[in-house]
């Protein structure tokens, strides 16, 4: 049976596209433009809810994200993927963005306990309306894996089966389904452990 | 069931609600792509600094308006023209590989052209463009709307059907899920080619080819509609049905009306045929055909025979266990102008648990022409319970004149983190009401959504209405804007010529 943990039964659920970091390192024009268009979307997703969904905070981080990681790529040691690395650099622009701008960083209680139980319950109308809950449902899916959001998101917006799926990525229904189920339990760990971090900011 | 199926079904619903407006929330704006794209070719050397994109309305507007606007702006969305001429396009060269990607509440226009015009397309929500020098061109849609105007053969694929269509031809798809039918999201659209007719049949796509040939491709499927005329597929079962093959589900549901007719009568007690043929033609139609001024004219008039007990029928119904006829319910106290539904509508604004029905009550109360509705939508803009809501809320609060809306929605409007779509049918809607104090509103509203020409235009008329210096100036300024579209600038000059 297919299972994650044979990597070499994934080939078309990569986690990381091929980058010629030589070339990146040199400035070659085509290699920068395959850099940025690879990893563009999911940079910018994975900034845009850190800066509390300000599209133009977003957009300024972006940019200073890949500048950044464009002047430091001699630095990239290969100790994780370089999608990695780069929302690294992005994690802390966008912290820096947000103590700049003093963002009240005070969560909402019913909004953490709903999101604690998001594995379990029903989210309330009241609190799926609320901007927090989304922030902090796309920061959580942002955190994941690029073909773990991937498969949440052809599953549950584009509504595709497993057998959908496995089609188009040349995989087995049951590999997919291993997929997603994963990908829902890493999910709501993501969305557990802001409500965590969420409780001890608020406590500070 | 188990605990652990019980808990899993709760995920994947929970999934199924967060997922598709985060993705439209983090959709960045393709214009702020490029740029960056572009600068970072220089940026080894030192960094370009990137020109801040402007904003764009994309496909929110449709949505909030239905779910918010005035009826004035619900016809302006629901009047069909024909066919709209295509939005500015964005240009793909013919001689390099292209695969793009409308993303969901995403528009996108462009033109694929070699030495010669190759096609002009318009992908919304998913439907999607590849192309490879020497091949024929796809089109292919897994959800969304698509316009395709090939000047080659061209293929499209949406949902399990194939489609070729000719050289010159002008063909429009939409490939819908039921869900989204009943939510009312698609129903909303400038071009709402799935009729809600066709609700019961599934995953749904319609077809209309304004002009030209289209022709099925692997023989499975021979008949297309002729000319002008929209028909509903079914692509999963294989098998296309035409528009008038749906009539079956249509009297089943009919059925069901005069079921539903027949206890609303005993309720009342009075014309009960003349009411069961009302509601059963109302209870077919989409909502936003009921929100059309006109539909409901009939049954209202019996319900104004009625008097009072017209007015307490439909309070009656407001507490209906269907979401349909209360979201009806509330259209019809809107129309009948009745302050003793005040308090019910407050309570199903506040409290129903269904969207529309709730923000239909809302609605309600805010064309309410009475003081004493002040209380209660001042209640439900406090309480934020959806933007909807609130959007309604405070507009009607404007309109009566009240100090701290017209500063609240001055607020929402200057606060980017407020939802879009809040924002857009805020603005827009305020635009309605020929009242200087919010002179300020329409000047915010038309800086942010000013590159939609109906936004633009509204605010002319807005502009006009108020009949103060300011007004006149602002009109001189767009007049003169070269960034407005010629019909906008035509519009402030006629505004200023007449006196």
């Amino acid at each position: 049976m297919e299972t994650e943990s044979a990597p070499a039964a994934l080939p078309a659920a990569p986690e990381e596209p091929a980058v010629d970091l030589a070339g990146l390192g040199r400035g070659d024009p085509a290699v920068v433009d395959a850099f940025y268009r690879a990893l563009f979307e999911p940079v910018y997703a994975f900034v845009f809810w850190r800066v509390g969904g300000v599209r133009q905070d977003a957009e300024d981080v972006t940019q200073e994200t890949f500048l950044t990681a464009l002047r430091t790529i001699a630095s990239f040691e290969r100790r994780a993927s370089l999608q990695t690395w780069v929302c690294g650099i992005a994690r802390n622009l966008a912290r820096e963005r947000l103590r700049a701008r003093a963002r009240d960083g005070a969560s909402d209680p019913a909004v953490n306990r709903a999101l604690a139980l998001v594995a379990s319950e029903p989210l309330a109308e009241g609190v799926l309306a609320r901007e927090e809950t989304l922030e902090r449902a796309g920061a959580a899916l942002s955190e994941l894996p690029p073909h773990y959001q991937q498969a949440l998101v052809d599953k549950y917006v584009h509504g595709r089966s497993f057998a959908e799926m496995a089609r188009a990525q040349n995989r087995s229904p049951k590999a997919i389904e291993s997929t997603v189920q994963r990908a829902k339990a890493a999910f709501a760990e993501a969305l557990s452990q802001q409500e965590s971090q969420a409780r001890r900011d608020d406590h500070e | 069931m188990s605990d652990g199926k019980k808990s899993d079904d709760a995920l994947e619903e929970n999934l199924r609600r967060l997922l598709p407006p985060v993705l439209e929330r983090q959709a960045p704006d393709p214009a702020f792509r490029e740029r960056l794209a572009l600068a970072l070719q220089g940026a080894v050397t030192p960094p370009v600094p990137v020109p801040r994109p402007r904003r764009r309305l994309a496909r929110v507007l449709p949505n909030a308006l239905a779910f918010a606007a005035a009826a004035a702006l619900v016809l302006l969305v629901l009047r069909s023209p024909a066919l709209p001429p295509l939005p500015p396009p964005t240009a793909l060269p013919a001689d390099a590989p292209a695969l793009l990607v409308a993303p969901p509440g995403r528009r996108v226009a462009v033109t694929l052209s070699g030495p010669a015009p190759l096609a002009q397309l318009e992908l919304r929500d998913g439907a999607t463009l590849s192309y490879w020098p020497g091949r024929q061109p796809v089109a292919r849609l897994q959800g969304g709307y698509l316009r395709l105007e090939p000047a080659v053969p061209f293929r499209v694929l949406a949902g399990d059907l194939e489609f070729s269509v000719g050289a010159g031809s002008v063909v429009l798809l939409e490939l819908v899920r039921v869900e989204e039918i009943e939510k009312g999201e698609r129903s909303m659209r400038p071009l709402w080619l799935v009729p809600s007719a066709a609700a019961g049949a599934g995953l749904t796509l319609a077809v209309l080819v304004a002009r030209g040939q289209v022709s099925f491709m692997g023989g499975a499927h021979a008949e297309l509609p002729p000319n002008g005329q929209v028909a509903v597929y079914k692509p999963r079962e294989g098998a296309p049905h035409r528009v008038d093959d749906l009539e079956k589900k249509v009297a089943a549901l009919k059925q069901e009306n005069a079921r539903l007719a027949g206890t609303l009568a005993q309720k009342k007690g009075v014309t009960p045929d003349k009411v069961r043929e009302r509601i059963a033609a109302l209870r077919n139609a989409a909502i936003p055909g009921l929100m059309n001024p006109g539909a409901l004219t009939d049954l209202e008039t019996d319900l104004k025979g009625l008097g009072p007990e017209g007015v307490k029928l439909m309070i009656e119904l407001l507490g209906s266990s269907d979401p349909k006829e209360r979201f009806l319910a509330a259209k019809v106290l809107e129309d009948l102008n009745a302050p003793p539904a005040i308090g019910a509508l407050k309570k199903a604004a506040l409290e129903d648990g269904d969207r529309m029905a709730a923000s239909m009550a809302s609605h309600a109360l805010a064309f309410m022409d009475d003081p004493q509705v002040v209380p209660a939508l001042r209640e439900i803009a406090d309480a934020k319970k959806t933007w909807e809501s609130r959007v309604n809320a405070l507009w009607g609060l404007c309109k009566l004149g009240e100090a701290r809306a017209i500063e609240e929605s001055l607020a929402v409007m200057r606060n980017e983190k407020e939802p879009k779509q809040m924002r857009g049918a805020l603005g827009a809607n305020l635009l309605l009401l020929p009242d200087p104090a919010l002179l300020a509103i329409a000047d915010e509203t038309l800086r942010q959504f000013g590159s939609e020409g109906a936004i633009a235009t509204m605010a002319v008329s807005y502009y006009k209405s108020i009949n103060v210096p300011e007004g006149t100036a602002r009109l001189q300024s767009i007049a003169a804007d070269p960034k407005q579209s010629e019909e906008v600038r035509k519009a402030a000059r006629e505004a200023l010529a007449k006196p």
